[in-house]
């Protein structure tokens, strides 16, 4: 992986971080990449460059600027085999064999072929003409401009399905130098001079080895916490009409980060990060707390809308930032030592401190009320007495009834 | 059913931050404090006061105190105040209440005297 990683770098110039992000994005099955940045920045190059160190020339590109047919992603039937037999036989397009599945201005492709490819990353299948084709383990690679004049809006639980989003710059006066250099040494075609660098049995191996990587709790809590701090709403906003900030005002949490969450992230988002933990763990032997919160620059642009967005990567990493205090704070509070304690045993003394800690937190106060209601059901306190009916708050909720 | 990793994930929390618990949970008298770990990197935020008030620590070349930290230490003054007034009522109250005392005492005895002095 170290070698695919240093022969995008030799090829690729700038961007160092994003060929580090879609390498370790690449230690899981199935994995997808959505490369988003403006015209003529190297979307396309990087994507190719990543595809082909991995499957050679067994890549197949599906290109949004191109007329897209449904036989071209998905399948025909086999005219011979109707005419002369009257058997409805499909012959599946290469981009469904294909181990290594490229993506092209995702955003002008249509949405007939939006939905088929959906489909196929949600299920692992694609169907035509009543047969259906089981999709093997994969690699996925897209780009897209969305602010080119020629796109389609695609629903976004169709982005949801990207692990990653990775966002490119344009270079710096020295880079623009280094690329030069780099077009003449390899003939001006970058992407033509790419080696398969390893097999895709080789990568199969190292995603079978990461996914056996037992992650410490704390990480993983980090992981959920972080991603609970983009979803948690004491007023419920997943499931309100009205959203953020409407929805806040008066609350008590409005300067929290939930109040800068219009819709908030999908647990896809906790497994994203997981699997780029593990995959860290597994390349590079470490991941502390701050590559968390440096992951998560890759697997939160394209899930989350915020109430007011200037610049959605300076927006998050502000939001990351206090994300950051956030942590730091609850450790200053003690409060998860005080909620280990209050599940072990009630205790008044320690209820009281739990309650003042739960003031200054969403997600612990989530954590409460749920113990609070199981003291109401074994009689420990009254109903009166808990934070969520002295507070108005209430538990995420389906349709008004709590899980 | 709780996750065996959430639990984990307390307990690790818990013996990252330790919360001392002084005396039995299941007693009424009992007392819960916390210190930072050795091991973590000193931080000059308005902790440090509160260490100091609290726990007696030494105070550090510059001393922040953060809105919520002023807010803590202006209601336990105020409470301190009021505390200190009623405390000087009650003391004003108390020493009426001796002089009282001492009076009536005094005025008792002489009047014992003045009950035995005609029989000598």
């Amino acid at each position: 992986m170290k070698d695919l990683e240093r022969e995008i770098g030799s090829r690729f110039v700038g961007n160092e971080e994003a060929i580090s992000a879609l390498i370790l994005n690449q230690l899981h099955p199935r994995s997808t990449t959505l490369i988003r940045a403006s015209r003529g920045v190297g979307k396309s190059t990087l994507m190719l460059l990543a595809l082909k160190g991995i499957c050679g020339n067994g890549l197949v590109v599906v290109s949004g600027a191109s007329e897209v047919k449904r036989g071209e992603v998905v399948g025909r039937l086999h005219i011979p085999s109707l005419e002369k037999e009257g058997i409805e036989k499909v012959l599946w397009a290469a981009f469904v064999k294909s181990r290594g599945k490229a993506l092209d201005e995702v955003n002008r492709l249509n949405p007939y072929t939006t939905a088929n490819i959906h489909h196929l990353m949600q299920f692992g299948e694609v169907w035509a003409y009543g047969e259906k084709a089981k999709v093997e383990d994969y690699v996925m690679v897209a780009n897209e401009n969305p602010m080119d004049a020629t796109s389609f809006i695609h629903p976004p639980p169709f982005y949801d399905r990207f692990d990653i989003c990775l966002f490119l710059r344009s270079l710096t006066l020295s880079e623009k130098f280094r690329l030069q250099e780099l077009l003449e040494k390899y003939d001006w075609n970058l992407v033509e001079s790419m080696p398969q660098v390893l097999s895709f049995e080789e990568i199969e191996e190292a995603r079978k080895e990461v996914s056996e990587i037992e992650l410490d709790p704390t990480l993983v809590g980090y992981i959920n916490l972080l991603v609970r701090d983009f979803q948690a709403c004491i007023r419920d906003k997943e499931e309100s009409e009205i959203k953020p900030p409407a929805l806040c005002e008066g609350c008590h949490f409005i300067r929290d980060i939930c109040g800068r969450v219009k819709d908030p992230l999908s647990e896809r988002a906790t497994v994203a990060l997981t699997h780029l933990v593990k995959a860290s763990k597994w390349l590079r032997g470490t991941c502390e707390f701050e590559d968390i919160l440096h992951m998560a620059l890759w697997v939160l642009p394209h899930r989350l809308t915020l109430v007011r967005t200037r610049n959605i990567l300076g927006d998050l990493q502000d939001l990351l930032e206090r994300e950051k205090v956030k942590m730091a704070d609850r450790d200053l509070r003690r409060q998860w030592p005080l909620l280990n304690e209050l599940m072990k045993e009630s205790n008044r003394t320690v209820y009281r401190l739990a309650r003042e800690a739960a003031v200054e937190d969403v997600a612990f106060a989530e954590e409460l009320i749920r113990l609070e209601e199981k003291w109401v059901r074994e009689g420990v306190v009254k109903q009166d007495e808990t934070l969520s009916v002295q507070m108005g708050w209430k538990r995420p909720s389906y349709q008004g009834v709590s899980f | 059913m709780e996750s065996e990793k959430y639990r984990r994930f307390l307990e690790q929390q818990a013996r990252r931050n330790p919360v001392r618990i002084e005396g039995s949970l299941a007693s009424e008298r009992f007392r819960v404090s916390w210190e930072d770990n050795e091991d973590r990197a000193a931080l000059n935020t308005s902790s440090d006061i509160l260490d100091s008030v609290y726990f007696g620590k030494d105070m550090q070349e510059t001393v922040v105190v953060d809105r919520k930290a002023a807010a803590l230490l202006q209601d336990r003054l105020r409470g301190l105040e009021e505390e200190n007034i009623r405390v000087r009522k009650r003391l004003k109250l108390m020493k009426f209440i001796s002089g009282a005392l001492l009076l009536s005492v005094a005025l008792i005895s002489i009047a014992f005297l003045g009950g035995f002095l005609p029989q000598i």
